[in-house]
């Protein structure tokens, strides 16, 4: 019933003309392969419709700034100082993007895959608390114990994920459900290890006496993530980490074979189940890769940000980066840009505060960016009717 | 300390933080059965709580703040309809991008207003009230309590009416309904509208009814928690209500086991209920009753 419905959608979202030659199935995969070459759309038009849904955002976020007696001119010379200013501070915005990046680079794979995983959240929390143990638990140099804490991640955020997807393929459970209440789970299990009696609990101070805060110890200096210097910017290793995971799995998407079989089963899995690929197999691959992506994001927080385990250590990240992996319509390459957005409007909002502006009007306008990036696929769709239908008429 | 006392207690903790998942949980109920996985309940929580506050501390009246509180959820929702199921917008982003912005222009205007909030008072209700172990936990409340029970009968009885077959009919199959002529968008802004008005209550009485005062964040998740307790009573009315109640308890329990003597893992507490909805998800497997078109766009053949 449920996959009856989605076929069914997915045939009428694209209209394409009838296949020469073949019916039922043959017919459905000839039009899969057209729909899926015939992305390329006119390049300028998209570029200039997302540049001017940006600015619609911005203002937006500017104009409650005015309303309530902020200078947009300040507000925009603080972002752009606090962001792109100087090379202290596209560093920090780079800091901010990278773990918002990984997460959205996972979330584009289960996505395209059909699978509907929306807990990165929880996959970020369990990421954190893999890369814990192996920080606060395992002696070492830092360059062992910075891939294993990168392994460690990966692997609990991956098999967090996975418990979705057997939920999934063994009962049938809806995916996006159980993702999220694994979300919850994960908070409560984060928190129930640094406090009291959890094995990633710090004795050290807390604020109502020693080992009473939540929290863990701090994570030693050799294990901080390091950073390299490009044309006099310390760029973050973990945003490097970032970008090439993003340019890898554009190209997996895009060029291989697996990641072709795993666009198939994304859009149509009925066809994906003729032509022989297992739902069961590819899909939880899928999810656990996002929930990997999404661990690894975790260990970046705690070795590159936060460098201590609190409650709600994710900080909202895994949202965050679902946002963009879904603002982005699950495009690799528009979730760097995206992503990048988000982590200059984290880094100038460090600067707002200073100058006696709220810094929470940057969730405001990134938030207003987000919903205005939305719209040039629906003004662009309809853009592309109308000129259809002026064809026509002159025709 | 006897058993009854302890009772009294637990309840006293636990009614007033079901309170609002109980507002908030029926109208997700009914956008969930008409399709809308509606993630930014949170957001119409917390926005119709800032609302609620600000309206009632500038004109000092508490059913001011109400009103205003249902407006703002009203006009959350108002957005996420029109992004969603106009634009055909994808619902996830929409709501998480929703509950985005309004955390952050709550906290804004919450920065740069000073609020004085006249708390609503209690209502005690004559006779119940006296009863043992229940009267004070559910028959001393402030009268925005009580306006559980006509919600929980409207919905039963919209339920058995043309309208409320239509509004299941566009979750679990709107390509039939659109055939017979529903329009299946309309439907689903419609519940979209009522859900942000029932959370607008459940985020009114947060700030204005229950603690007097609004924190930046102050649902706190609660809106997640709320959808969980959609999933958990399987989308059904009286599971809903039972799976809201759970919740509530666990959340008081939290609470009131310190204050009598019990010491239990908060964590352990706080994840039970979560647990519990996962392993019935499982056990119920694909037989649940969850909505067949949840969380699909649709977009009528024209």
């Amino acid at each position: 019933m449920n996959t009856r419905v989605s076929e069914d959608t997915a045939v009428r979202e694209h209209p394409a003309p009838p296949a020469p030659g073949g019916r039922g199935v043959d017919a459905v995969v000839a039009n899969l392969v057209d729909t899926l070459r015939s992305k390329a759309r006119p390049a300028t038009e998209q570029v200039l419709a997302f540049l001017g849904f940006l600015a619609l955002g911005l203002s937006v976020g500017l104009l409650l700034g005015w309303a309530t007696g902020h200078s947009p001119a300040v507000i925009l010379s603080s972002l752009y100082e606090g962001s792109l200013g100087s090379s202290v501070s596209i560093a920090y915005s780079l800091t901010a993007a990278a773990p918002l990046l990984l997460v959205a680079v996972g979330a584009v794979i289960c996505m395209r895959a059909g699978q509907f995983n929306i807990g990165q959240e929880g996959q970020v929390t369990l990421g954190a608390i893999g890369a814990g143990f192996v920080v606060f638990h395992v002696d070492g140099p830092g360059s062992l114990i910075i891939p294993l804490a990168f392994l460690a991640a990966a692997v609990a955020g991956g098999l967090w994920a996975m418990v979705a997807a057997v939920l999934k393929f063994g009962r049938g459970v809806d995916i996006v459900v159980s993702s999220l209440l694994l979300v919850f789970l994960a908070e409560q299990l984060l928190v129930a290890l640094i406090s009291g009696d959890g094995p990633l609990h710090d004795d050290g101070e807390g604020v109502l006496g020693a080992g009473t805060a939540s929290q863990s110890p701090r994570v030693p200096a050799d294990a901080m993530l390091p950073s390299v210097n490009v044309l006099g910017v310390e760029v973050p290793s973990a945003f490097i980490l970032a970008l090439v995971a993003a340019v890898l799995v554009a190209w997996f998407l895009k060029s291989t074979h697996p990641g072709y079989r795993l666009r198939i089963l994304g859009q149509n899995p009925v066809v994906a189940g003729t032509i022989g690929i297992s739902a069961p197999r590819l899909g939880s691959l899928a999810v656990a890769a996002s929930g990997a992506f999404a661990g690894a994001a975790g260990a970046v927080i705690l070795l590159g940000q936060s460098f201590q385990l609190n409650p709600g250590a994710s900080s909202a990240i895994g949202w965050s980066g679902l946002l963009i992996a879904l603002a982005a319509r699950t495009n690799a390459g528009v979730s760097v840009l995206l992503a990048l957005v988000f982590g200059a409007m984290v880094a100038g909002g460090g600067l707002l505060g200073g100058e006696g502006v709220p810094v929470d009007i940057v969730n405001v306008i990134t938030a207003a960016i987000v919903v205005a990036l939305l719209c040039p696929p629906v003004l662009l769709a309809a853009l592309r009717r109308r000129r259809i239908r002026r064809a026509v008429e002159v025709a | 300390m006897s058993v009854a006392m302890d009772l009294e207690t637990i309840l006293a903790a636990s009614v007033p933080l079901t309170v609002p998942l109980l507002f908030a949980g029926l109208g997700e109920y009914v956008a969930q059965r008409a399709g809308t996985f509606n993630l930014s309940v949170e957001g119409m929580m917390l926005g119709s709580a800032f609302a609620a506050a600000y309206g009632a501390s500038a004109t000092g009246s508490p059913v001011v703040g109400l009103l205003c509180g249902m407006l703002a959820g009203l006009a959350v929702a108002f957005v996420h309809g029109n992004l969603s199921h106009r634009l055909q917008l994808n619902t996830y982003v929409v709501g998480l991008a929703l509950n985005m912005l309004v955390l952050g222009v709550t906290n804004y205007l919450l920065s740069t207003t000073v609020l004085d909030i006249p708390r609503g008072s209690a209502w005690q209700v004559p006779l119940l009230s006296d009863l043992p172990i229940i009267g004070k936990a559910f028959f001393v409340q402030p009268w925005v309590v009580y306006l559980i029970a006509p919600l929980v009968l409207l919905i039963w009885y919209v339920r058995r009416t043309r309208l409320g077959l239509e509004l299941r009919a566009v979750g679990d199959d709107p390509g039939a309904s659109d055939l017979t002529g529903i329009n299946v968008n309309a439907r689903r802004r419609q519940a979209l509208l009522f859900c942000g008005l029932c959370s607008g209550v459940g985020g009114a009485y947060l700030s204005v009814f229950q603690s007097g005062s609004f924190t930046s964040g102050m649902t706190a998740g609660r809106g997640y928690i709320v959808i969980a307790a959609v999933i958990f009573g399987g989308w059904m009315l009286r599971g809903v209500i039972g799976a809201c109640a759970v919740f509530g308890v666990a959340q008081g329990l939290q609470l009131a086991l310190p204050a009598i003597g019990y010491s239990v893992s908060p964590q352990l507490l706080a994840a039970t209920p979560y647990l519990l909805a996962l392993c019935s998800l499982a056990v119920l497997g694909a037989r649940s009753k969850r909505p067949l078109a949840l969380g699909m766009p649709f977009a009528p053949v024209r």
